[in-house]
């Protein structure tokens, strides 16, 4: 039974979680660096503890600090978020080991399921279909590149420890196959000091799908349906929809089952992702899994009426699912955009600066979710990721348009600082989006067509 | 774990090695590093800084450090400065607000990291410091324990002993003020 949970991340998730917790009567420490003092979540959590100095490194990747900021205030349960230790097998030990509950996996579950080779070969064991490619990473550039000629052209390098869209590279000739491979191994090892690699084919066009996952520590588990996170630039999402648009029904529900029966025979608990890429055919094969919360959980929660987060804190609580399969109905279409801090205009670049004008959108079935606050600073050290809209509609169309009127009524500005949202809102309009068709090509089909708006940048206008 | 895969992971590792050698307060003692299977380990035992009491007949036991808790200040000091369990008290709130030094030659000396503060080298020892004390940038002001690592915290600058602000065994935040330093009296003597 968990009583106080440490919150070791920052931003709109550590509020997210800090609300769930308090909705579950269950007390909350925020730990912060520096650079987060004046956070939302460290004022409106029961305790705050600053744990370094801004880079994420030293502060909420410092799996010592977290410790010990737990030790002094008692808490009982550590909740990772996303990213930073959230997928940290060495960190789920360390906290079991100082007699915390880590909200997620088991860490043993964890290091099988976060290395994309060992998950792509359980996943198979478990009957679900992968591209062609390693199911161990070659231990040679020629061994590689025998492969990678078998599988045939294009195909993708990947890091087997990457995560977040970093560390893989896609190789369209066999002459340029040596060079990518050495390169992504590299990379790989400067990034997440871990230099191994495995190939597989690449899949294009695609979509990318993915599966919401619950699982409790009794052996039972329940999906969620889908997600369609298509819309990305350089594995980066900018906006996520629930259940997957353009797929058959079948399909669909198909790729939800083996997800489910994949993860349960990996001994998966907690909240969970399997993703898959498919093909125009709907042929669908199982990318990785995420043995986290993920940025874009909100979509599956206003299509279900589950909030996944509390879900997240009751298994870790040793109680058992309060659904079977069943019992879930998914109603509407939901969709997320992504407002980053970032200038669409300039290959995306982050723009931290301080907000004079932060105004976020509300009205009917229109949820936010973020932690800036005008007159704050977007600090440089983290993600730029500002806030999360999210809405909810009967029909697709009806979703897209009340988003395309929620990012209307987005007034962000300040020095410098640019968003994501005049992108997002040309993303909504495209036809290609529009009749849910579009593929992970959009956006740089998106970029292709130019700026929507040519004409000279306004300084600190959006 | 093939050959070529092992080495980038070794010579990493040696890397490491080479810089907790560097950073550590004491002469090396031993270092070791093993790389078996999945698991690579790094083992250092070291001489603490000084000694500042009674000489210790059982040898310091090794202090494994993890690849994985490579970046927070590992280095501990001589076993010889932990203090007894003894020491732990109940936690204190967390979080004090640091008074801000309204005068220019005030230096404080923050808490490098979370943890808890202890003033002396063991329960009953003498206080490293007190108020009136002169310090040398490199002199031990207390220790903050963090993962049962002893982290020796030093002044970071000549001074006199004005204040002291983090109680003994008090629970600190990073960067908690635990001492202050009037810089100005002593400058002269430099």
């Amino acid at each position: 039974v968990i009583s106080k949970v440490l919150i070791a991340n920052r931003g709109e998730i550590a509020l997210r979680v800090a609300r769930a917790c308090r909705e579950l009567g269950l007390r909350t420490v925020a730990v912060h660096s520096t650079a987060d003092a004046d956070s939302a979540v460290v004022s409106q959590a029961d305790e705050a503890v600053c744990i370094g100095p801004p880079p994420g490194k030293h502060s909420y990747g410092n799996p010592a600090a977290i410790i010990e900021a737990a030790r002094i205030t008692g808490a009982d349960a550590v909740h990772p978020g996303y990213g930073f230790l959230s997928e940290d097998p060495d960190f789920v030990q360390i906290c079991e080991q100082n007699g915390l509950t880590f909200i997620g996996p088991r860490p043993e579950v964890m290091a099988v399921l976060s290395d994309k080779a060992s998950a792509r070969a359980i996943m198979r064991e478990a009957g679900l279909p992968l591209l062609p490619g390693s199911l161990h990473t070659p231990s040679s550039v020629t061994e590689a590149h025998q492969l990678a000629n078998e599988i045939g052209y294009p195909v993708i390098v990947k890091a087997a420890a990457g995560g977040g869209g970093r560390g893989m590279a896609v190789v369209r000739d066999s002459d340029d196959f040596p060079a990518a491979y050495r390169e992504t191994r590299a990379a790989a090892q400067a990034v997440f000091g871990d230099g191994r690699v495995y190939v597989e084919r690449y899949l294009e066009p695609a979509r990318h799908v993915e599966v919401q996952l619950l699982c409790d520590e009794h052996g039972n588990g329940v999906h969620f349906g889908t997600r369609d996170c298509s819309v990305q630039r350089r594995q980066q999402k900018l906006i996520e929809e629930a259940p997957a648009p353009g797929i058959s029904p079948g399909a669909l529900a198909e790729m939800a089952e083996s997800a489910l029966r994949g993860a349960l025979a990996a001994g998966f608990t907690g909240a969970g992702t399997a993703e898959f890429v498919v093909g125009e055919d709907e042929s669908y094969y199982f990318m990785e899994v995420n043995n986290r919360i993920q940025v874009e959980h909100p979509v599956t929660e206003m299509v279900t009426g589950v909030d996944l987060v509390q879900e997240q804190l009751r298994i870790a609580g040793g109680e058992p699912l309060r659904w079977r399969q069943e019992d879930i109905e998914l109603r509407g279409v939901a969709i997320e955009c992504r407002i980053n801090a970032e200038d669409p205009d300039r290959e995306f670049a982050p723009t931290p600066g301080a907000l004079d004008e932060f105004a976020l959108p509300g009205g009917p079935f229109t949820r936010v979710e973020s932690a800036a606050q005008p007159g704050h600073r977007i600090p440089p050290h983290y993600d730029p990721l500002l806030a999360k809209v999210v809405v909810w509609a009967p029909s697709r169309e009806a979703a897209r348009q009340r988003m395309a009127r929620a990012l209307e009524e987005c007034d962000v500005a300040g020095p410098g600082v640019k968003t994501t949202i005049p992108f997002l809102e040309r993303v909504l309009a495209d036809p290609r989006f529009r009749h849910g068709r579009h593929s992970t090509a959009l956006v740089d089909q998106v970029l292709a067509t130019g700026p929507a708006e040519p004409g000279p940048q306004e300084g600190g206008n959006r | 774990v093939s050959r070529e895969e092992a080495e980038p992971r070794v010579t990493e590792l040696g890397e490491h090695a080479a810089r907790l050698a560097n950073d550590l307060p004491g002469d090396l003692r031993r270092l070791r590093l093993k790389a078996d299977g999945e698991a690579t380990e790094l083992e250092v035992e070291w001489h603490g800084p000084p000694a500042q009491g009674a000489a210790h007949a059982a040898a310091p036991p090794p202090v494994v450090v993890q690849p994985t808790l490579t970046h927070p200040a590992v280095a501990a000091a001589d076993p010889a400065t932990v203090p007894a369990a003894e020491a732990q008290q109940p936690p204190a709130d967390v979080g004090p607000e640091p008074e801000p030094s309204t005068e220019d030659d005030r230096t404080m000396v923050e808490a490098p990291m979370v943890g808890t503060f202890y003033r002396a080298p063991e329960p009953g020892a003498d206080p490293f410091v007190e108020v009136g004390d002169e310090v040398e940038p490199d002199t031990v002001i207390g220790i903050v324990e963090a993962m049962k690592l002893m982290n020796p915290v030093t002044a970071e600058a000549r001074g006199r002993i004005v204040e002291i602000l983090a109680a003994n065994a008090e629970p600190v935040e990073y960067g908690q003020p635990l001492v202050a330093l009037s810089t100005s009296d002593i400058a002269a003597g430099a």
